[in-house]
C-alpha cells in the first residue's frame, strides 16, 4: 500500500499533532489537581478556567455555561437522565412525561431515550423526511403540556443533513410562552462544532453537546453547554468539580487541547468549509457522472446548503456496506459503513437511513465518506479511480 | 494416629478397560493427555496403578485441576481420595474428613462400601464398614444417619497395598482418549454446528486440526478471529490444534462468476471439501469432519451430500447429522462454544447466498457445473497460500 486516504473524519478526526504535543508538554507544568489549594492546584485551576473562558468565547456564551465532560455520549446522557432527578417517581408514573426526539438522533441519545421509556416516560420519535430533515410539522403536533425535553441533533452524523434547529427551538419557545411551561431544548451539535457556525446565543437552545475528537482533539473529552437557568447536572454525584454539574477530577490536558483545537477550527472555519465543499462536490460530481452510486439523500444535490459538506453518504447497491468498506480499506481508503458507533451491530446499522424511508438494499449498501480540513480535491481525484474500479469489480461479482 | 492421610485426586476410566487388546495403548495415551493438559502445573505428579490414575497435586489448586479433568476424554469420573496407611484408625479418620465436607454441603444420609482386595488385612469388609458407620454417627451426632439404599453420600474404601478412601466422583467427559482414533480435520465455519461436531469426534478419540476458508473482503477479519477463538475452545478438549486458514476469495468469485446463482453455495461447499481433502492427505489426516445436520440447509440434503462427498475418498464424519438445532445449541452451550459462535460476524457474505439455492441436485448436472468453474488452478494456488496457525 503506497498511500492511504482517510475519509472517516466523522468517526474521528485526524489528531491535531502540534496542539496535542504542546498540550502534553504544558501539562508537566500544570499537572496539579485543579481542586487543590496549593500553588500547583491553583495553576491547574487557572489553566482550566482560561480554557473554559476561551471555549465559551468561541461559542459566544458565558464561561459558567461550559461544563467539561468525558465526551459527546456523556453530555447527551447528562441532559436526558437529569429528568430522573428533576421529576419525582410518582409524577413520572402518573403523568408519563414526554421526551420528543428526532428519529435520527445519535445512539448516545436514542438509546438513553429507550431506557427512559422503561422508566415510565413517553418517548416520541419524530419521523424523518426523505430529504433527511426531521418532520417539523409532526413535531409541532406532538408538542404538548406533558413535554419535558426535546432533542434534535444539529448535523446528522450519517447524512450530514443540517436540521432546522432554529425553527424547532422557535416552536418550543412559542409554546412555552403561550402555556407558561418550560420545555428543555437540547441539541447534539457534535458534527457541527468547528465546521459550520453554531451560534448558541442566537438559538433558543438550553443545552448542546460537543466532542473533542471530532475536531482533532483527544478522545474521552467533551463539553456540555448548559444555559444558566436549566439546573441540569449529572446523575453521578461526587466532588464539586464543574460546579457540581459533573463531578470527578477534571481531564485538564484534554480540556485544554479541546479548546485549542476549537480555536484552530473556528479560525479556519470559513476557509475549511470552502475546501471541504469542493471535496464533497467533486465526489458527488464523479459519482453522478459515473453512475456508480446513489447520493443519499438525492435531494442534497439540489440543496447543498442544507447539508454539511463534511459528511457524504453514498449507496452502491447491491454491495453490502461492510464489504465495500473492507475492500476499500485493502486499497488504502478508509470510509465507514454508517455510523462508527453502530457499524459493528447489523441490527442497529442503517437505523437513520431506514428512518428516511430508504429501501433495505440501498440502506444496506450505504457508505459514509467524511472529510476534514486536510482532505483535498486531489485526494478525490486520486482515489476515485480506485473506488470506481472496486465498486465495478464487486458489482460484477454480485452479477449486476 | 500420626498424621492426616494423604489427599490425592482419583481418576477412573471406564471404556478403556473393556478393550482388552488396546488397553495399554489407550492408557498410555490417556496418561500422556493428562500430562500434556497439566504441563503448566509443576507440582503435579501423575501416578498410574491398577486401573486407576492418581494425581498428587501438592501445592497446586485442586479445583482448577478438577475443572481441567472434566475436559479430558477417556475419564469416567474423578474426585478427591485419601490414601492412608493400613489401619482401621486411618480409614475411619479419612472417612470422617470426607463426611465433614458432605455434611457441610447439606447432605445427611450415608453408607460405606468396602472392597478388601488385600485379604491379609485383619478386619473383614463388613467390620470396616461398621467401624466407619459407628465413628461417623458418633462424631456428627444428629447431623447424619445411615441409609444403605439411597444415601446422600457414599464412602468407598479399597484396601490394597495401601488403603484408598473416597466419596462420590464427579462425572468425567467419557469417551476415548484424544489421539487413540488418529487425526482428523474439522471444517470450521464460525457457526454453531461445526465446533460441536469437532467436540463429538474428539470424544471418540480423534485428535483435531481445523480448517477455515477466509474470503476477505466478503468476510470480516473478525470472522477469522472468531474461528481462532473457537479453535482455542476446542483445544481444551484436544491437546493441540492447528488452524489452517485457506484464502478462498478468488475461488468464491470464480464460482459466482461462472456458475448459476442457485448452485453457488453447493459448489463453494464442494470446493471446500476438495481443499480439505488435499490438506488432509498431505498432512496424513485420516478423515474429514463437518457440522452438517440433515436438511438444515440446502447443501445438507442427501443429494447435496452425495455430491460433496465425491470431492474426497476419505471418510467424512458428520456426528450432527441426526440432531435437531436445539440439541446442537444445548451441546454448544455445554462445551462453551455457543457464545462465541453467535457473535455477529458472518462467515458468508450475502452477495454469495442465492435466494433459491439448489436443494436436490442431480449428480451429473451439479458435477458438470463444478467442472465448468474450472477451479483446479485456483485451488492449487490457494493450497500453496494456506496459513497454518498454532492455536
Amino acid at each position: 500500500m503506497n498511500n492511504t486516504y482517510y475519509f472517516d473524519w466523522a468517526a474521528t478526526a485526524i489528531p491535531e499533532r502540534d496542539i496535542i504535543r504542546k498540550t502534553i508538554e504544558d501539562y508537566f507544568y500544570t499537572f496539579g489537581n485543579p481542586s487543590s489549594i496549593h500553588d500547583y492546584g491553583l495553576r491547574a485551576n487557572s489553566t482550566l478556567n482560561e480554557s473554559r473562558e476561551s471555549f465559551a468565547g468561541l461559542l459566544g456564551v458565558s464561561s459558567d455555561e461550559v461544563t467539561f465532560t468525558s465526551g459527546g455520549t456523556e453530555s447527551n446522557n447528562i441532559v436526558i437522565f437529569n429528568l430522573l432527578k428533576k421529576l419525582n417517581i410518582e409524577s413520572i408514573l402518573k403523568n408519563h412525561p414526554k421526551i420528543i426526539l428526532s428519529s435520527i438522533e445519535h445512539s448516545s441519545f436514542d438509546e438513553p431515550a429507550t431506557t427512559m421509556a422503561r422508566f415510565g416516560f413517553t418517548v416520541e420519535r419524530i419521523s424523518t423526511k426523505k430529504n433527511g430533515m426531521f418532520n417539523i410539522d409532526e413535531f409541532a403536533e406532538k408538542l404538548d403540556e406533558r413535554t419535558q425535553l426535546v432533542s434534535v441533533m444539529y448535523v446528522n452524523n450519517e447524512t450530514g443533513a443540517i436540521q432546522p434547529i432554529d425553527e424547532a427551538s422557535g416552536i418550543v419557545q412559542d409554546f412555552s410562552r403561550k402555556t407558561g411551561r418550560k420545555i428543555h431544548f437540547h441539541t447534539d451539535a457534535i458534527q457541527a462544532l468547528g465546521k459550520i457556525p453554531v451560534e448558541l446565543k442566537k438559538l433558543p437552545v438550553d443545552s448542546a453537546s460537543f466532542s473533542a475528537h471530532k475536531i482533532g482533539g483527544p478522545k474521552g473529552t467533551g463539553v456540555l453547554y448548559l444555559k444558566n437557568s436549566t439546573g441540569v447536572s449529572s446523575l453521578f454525584r461526587g466532588g464539586s468539580q464543574e460546579k457540581g454539574k459533573r463531578p470527578g477530577t477534571e481531564n485538564l490536558p484534554s480540556a485544554v487541547a479541546f479548546e485549542r483545537c476549537l480555536e484552530k477550527y473556528a479560525k479556519n472555519m470559513r476557509e475549511n468549509y470552502g475546501i471541504v465543499s469542493k471535496v464533497s462536490n467533486c465526489l458527488i460530481g464523479k459519482i453522478r457522472e459515473s453512475g456508480i452510486g446513489i447520493i443519499i439523500p438525492e435531494e442534497r444535490i439540489d440543496n447543498p446548503s442544507l447539508f454539511s459538506p463534511y459528511i457524504l453518504t453514498v449507496s452502491f447497491p447491491p454491495i453490502p456496506s461492510e464489504v465495500l468498506v473492507r475492500a476499500l480499506s485493502e486499497r488504502g481508503i478508509m470510509v465507514s459503513a454508517g455510523s462508527a458507533c453502530s457499524s459493528r451491530n447489523p441490527q442497529k446499522r442503517a437505523r437513520v437511513l431506514r428512518a428516511m424511508g430508504i429501501t433495505e438494499e440501498v440502506a444496506g449498501s450505504a457508505v459514509r465518506f467524511s472529510f476534514g480540513p486536510s482532505t483535498s480535491e486531489r485526494d478525490i481525484e486520486d482515489t476515485f479511480p480506485i473506488i470506481s474500479e472496486t465498486v465495478f469489480r464487486l458489482k460484477r461479482v454480485a452479477g449486476r | 494416629m500420626r498424621s492426616n492421610p494423604e489427599k490425592l485426586i482419583l481418576i477412573k476410566y471406564g471404556e478403556l478397560a473393556l478393550k482388552k487388546g488396546n488397553r495399554e495403548r489407550f492408557e498410555r495415551k490417556l496418561l500422556e493427555n493428562i500430562r500434556e493438559k497439566f504441563k503448566g502445573y509443576k507440582g503435579l505428579e501423575v501416578i498410574k496403578t491398577w486401573g486407576r490414575i492418581f494425581l498428587r497435586f501438592g501445592e497446586e489448586n485442586a479445583e482448577d485441576i478438577m475443572k481441567g479433568l472434566g475436559e479430558v476424554f477417556g475419564i469416567v469420573g474423578f474426585g478427591i481420595a485419601y490414601v492412608t496407611e493400613k489401619s482401621i484408625e486411618a480409614i475411619v479418620k479419612a472417612s470422617k474428613l470426607l463426611s465433614e465436607e458432605a455434611i457441610r454441603n447439606g447432605k445427611s444420609s450415608f453408607k460405606a462400601e468396602v472392597r478388601r482386595i488385600d485379604k491379609s488385612f485383619p478386619q473383614t469388609s463388613y467390620d470396616i464398614a461398621c467401624a466407619i458407620g459407628d465413628h461417623i454417627l458418633d462424631s456428627f451426632k444428629g447431623a447424619c444417619r445411615v441409609d444403605v439404599h439411597n444415601p446422600d453420600w457414599c464412602i468407598y474404601v479399597e484396601v490394597r497395598e495401601r488403603v484408598y478412601v473416597y466419596a462420590d466422583m464427579q462425572r468425567g467427559a467419557g469417551g476415548l482418549p484424544v489421539g487413540t482414533s488418529g487425526k482428523g480435520i474439522l471444517l470450521l465455519s464460525g457457526g454453531i454446528d461445526s465446533p460441536v461436531a469437532g467436540y463429538m469426534m474428539s470424544k471418540r478419540g480423534l485428535s483435531l486440526d481445523t480448517i477455515y476458508f477466509h474470503s476477505p473482503p466478503y468476510t470480516s477479519p473478525m470472522a477469522l478471529e472468531k474461528v481462532k477463538k473457537l479453535s482455542a475452545i476446542l483445544k481444551r478438549y484436544n491437546n493441540d490444534i492447528k488452524l489452517n486458514v485457506v484464502p478462498f476469495t478468488a475461488i468464491q468469485e470464480r464460482i459466482k462468476e461462472r456458475a448459476k446463482s442457485k448452485d453457488v453455495t453447493l459448489l463453494m461447499r464442494a470446493a471446500m471439501v476438495k481443499i480439505a481433502d488435499r490438506v488432509a492427505k498431505r498432512k496424513s489426516y485420516a478423515c474429514l469432519i463437518t457440522g452438517e445436520s440433515l436438511g438444515q440447509v440446502a447443501s445438507q440434503t442427501p443429494e447435496s451430500i452425495r455430491f460433496t462427498d465425491n470431492m474426497t475418498d476419505l471418510p467424512v464424519f458428520r456426528p450432527l447429522i441426526g440432531l435437531d438445532k436445539e440439541e446442537i445449541i444445548a451441546m454448544a452451550r455445554r462445551i462453551g462454544t455457543f457464545e462465541t459462535s453467535i457473535l455477529p460476524y458472518e462467515d458468508c457474505c450475502t452477495l454469495f447466498a442465492p435466494r433459491h439455492p439448489t436443494v436436490r441436485p442431480r449428480l451429473e448436472d451439479i458435477s458438470n457445473a463444478y467442472s465448468e468453474t474450472n477451479l483446479e488452478e485456483l485451488i492449487q494456488s490457494a493450497e500453496m497460500e494456506i496459513d497454518t496457525l498454532t492455536i
